[in-house]
């Protein structure tokens, strides 16, 4: 281990300074101490010094620093936005990352090694070898039903998160549903209640038991929480009461697929929620393109 | 902590102070069951205290503060037991102490002295356990205002109802609500009110909810503060017949207090009489309502009559 490079190490070897990556150095280290931690109690949150960034703080703040803090210029960066390399803000943070770091870019999901992304997972099965960070607007998952922060944390402390069932019981009597559709609350390995971040009910039951570390940060509220390799993630339900993933009218009118998230285009966003009026389409645009290439 | 051992300990505890005189076999076949809840000696006061407070207070001193050194005395010496189904009636005058010994008993104050035996819990108040744990599961409080009663006045009845059996690992929607509903129902709120926000429920309604929260997972013992309190008076006839009703099915141990004796006339099967934070009189209700010995209790069934 002792030859092993370091994210420093590297950057000199490329002749970059000490503010390589836009963070400098202690920032960085203190953004990874609190990443280790949060790979050591899964779920929890964990504050950090959560510095300005030159995108609005609930815009990806919190994800970005993440990433920042891990990048090197061996790394390969793809970040999207609900699926969408495209985006205004996915692509901006991608030069921005790319540049600041030297490391390269990319849209193609099997060839990242690490994977921005705001409101969704990848539809490609992630490898051990990549790391997806996510972002989060909202980490605490009381928020709803808690409203004293204090109050939340005492309620984390003892895993009593009756609040919680008690809200999803009302909804389930008065609306025979539960009403929260994204960020549905889950329950990493039986014990800690954690936000997903606002990814579909689709992502939800895609979360756990994966190959590869995923890593949840939240810029404005300053607080990460991680998701080590094949931990088990299941949305807080009620036995027989289960979560469903959202269903599509129609399959993708690009390639046709019939099992991934797909979206109505013609909406102001890339939601289910707020979709429009306009033909179904997939939301995770490279898998779509990798169907349609690859069929 | 062991629910067993704790159960053994507490049987073999109870069996020990009830049947001093008695062999092991003998024991075995004479013996009642013994009582859900058995109370020694319970005292409060709220003071520094002094040498003089137990003697200068009371019918001696007619009053629970002490004139030396200014020390409420307000639960002095209190003991009784209740048996499972047995619903112990506690009345006096405001200010007797009767809402601070509910408070001992529900483990939100500590009790200066005193045990507090509960069937299968042992001596509550010696326990190490959280004080908040054990209150969910053995000993619960239906409050005289159902606001003080951590209500969630938003949320459904039937979720007010259902949150003590979440709270206690029930992951069944459909048998936590059925076990909600089916309580509400029987204490008299129509099916068609079981999803509306509990804030849009009269006070008398309110109370059933808080009693069908306190009920759906049985507690060894039931406190009741002043339950009818507020109510008018066809509201309070209804509602205690209710209480009577579950009370008598579910087999709790039953505490309730009131400064009302017609209440407690309805109620309970045995009556204390408490005066200055001091048990002056006890016995079945005929016995001392009818015949009331004690100077305090005769006067406060005069005020009654008038
Ligand atoms: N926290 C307290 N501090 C000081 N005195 C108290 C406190 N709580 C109750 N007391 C006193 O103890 C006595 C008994 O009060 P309480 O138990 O409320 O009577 P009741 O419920 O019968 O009306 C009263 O004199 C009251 O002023
Ligand atoms: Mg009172
Ligand atoms: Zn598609």
């Amino acid at each position: 281990m002792s030859d092993a490079p370091t994210v420093a190490s590297l950057a000199a070897e490329h002749g970059q300074s000490e503010a390589y990556a836009y963070l400098d150095e202690r920032t960085k280290r203190n953004v990874r101490r609190a990443l280790l931690k949060a790979l050591a109690i899964p779920g929890w949150q964990i504050p950090f010094d959560s510095r300005e960034m030159p995108v609005a703080r609930g815009w990806g703040s919190g994800g970005l620093q993440v990433t920042l803090s891990l990048v090197g210029p061996t790394d390969t960066v793809k970040v999207i936005d609900q699926g969408d390399d495209s985006s205004a803000n996915a692509s901006s943070m991608r030069s921005l990352i790319s540049r600041t770091s030297g490391c390269a870019e990319t849209t193609v999901t099997e060839e990242a090694t690490i994977i921005q992304s705001r409101h969704r997972i990848p539809e490609i099965p992630l490898r051990g070898d990549q790391v997806l960070v996510l972002q989060v607007p909202h980490p605490e998952p009381l928020r709803r039903v808690v409203t004293n922060d204090a109050v939340a944390l005492e309620h984390h402390a003892e895993r009593d998160y009756t609040p919680a069932w008690l809200d999803l019981y009302d909804d389930e009597a008065r609306h025979g549903a539960p009403r929260t559709g994204a960020d549905y609350p889950v329950l990493v390995e039986g014990t800690t209640l954690m936000s997903p971040s606002p990814i579909p009910r689709y992502d939800v039951l895609r979360l756990g038991n994966r190959p590869h570390a995923t890593l949840l940060g939240a810029g404005r509220r300053a607080r990460v929480a991680a998701l080590p390799p094949f931990t088990s993630v299941e949305p807080l339900v009620f036995d027989d009461r289960p979560l469903l993933a959202e269903s599509a009218a129609e399959p993708c009118i690009r390639c046709g697929s019939i099992d991934s998230y797909r979206v109505q285009s013609g909406g102001r966003y890339q939601l289910a929620a707020e979709a429009g009026n306009g033909p179904w389409c997939c939301s995770d645009v490279d898998a779509c393109r990798t169907r349609r290439n690859d069929p | 902590m062991n629910p067993t051992s704790t159960a053994q300990a507490a049987a073999a505890q109870s069996a020990a102070a009830h049947a001093p005189a008695a062999g092991p076999t003998a024991a075995a076949q004479v013996l009642p069951p013994p009582p859900l809840l058995s109370a020694r000696g319970l005292s409060r006061r709220f003071g520094p205290g002094c040498d003089l407070c137990i003697e200068l207070t009371g019918d001696a001193g007619a009053t629970s503060r002490c004139p030396a050194c200014g020390t409420v005395v307000a639960v002095h010496d209190v003991s009784f037991d209740v048996g499972a189904g047995e619903v112990l009636g506690i009345v006096g005058e405001s200010g007797s102490g009767k809402t601070t010994l509910l408070s001992l008993l529900h483990l939100d104050t500590p009790a200066d002295a005193g045990s507090m035996v509960v069937d299968g819990y042992g001596d509550l108040l010696r326990s190490r356990t959280s004080d908040a744990e054990l209150r969910r599961s053995a000993v619960v409080m239906v409050h005289q205002n159902s606001l003080a009663a951590g209500l969630a006045p938003r949320l459904a009845a039937e979720s007010n109802v259902a949150e003590r059996l979440l709270r206690t690992g029930c992951r069944s929607f459909a048998e936590a609500r059925a076990r909600s509903q089916d309580l509400l129902a029987e204490l008299g709120i129509h099916p068609s009110r079981h999803t509306d926000p509990l804030e849009t429920f009269s006070g008398g309604m309110a109370q059933r909810v808080q009693l069908a929260r306190a009920l759906v997972n049985p507690p060894r013992v039931l406190l009741l503060d002043e339950p009818t309190t507020g109510l008018d008076p066809s509201v309070q006839a209804d509602l205690l017949e209710s209480v009577q009703r579950v009370t008598d099915r579910l087999g709790s141990a039953t505490v309730v207090v009131s400064h009302d004796l017609e209440v407690i006339r309805i109620l309970a099967d045995r009556v204390l009489v408490i005066h200055f934070g001091r048990v002056v009189e006890d016995g079945i209700p005929e016995q001392v309502f009818d015949d009331p010995q004690h100077p305090y209790t005769q006067l406060l069934v005069a005020s009654r009559l008038r």
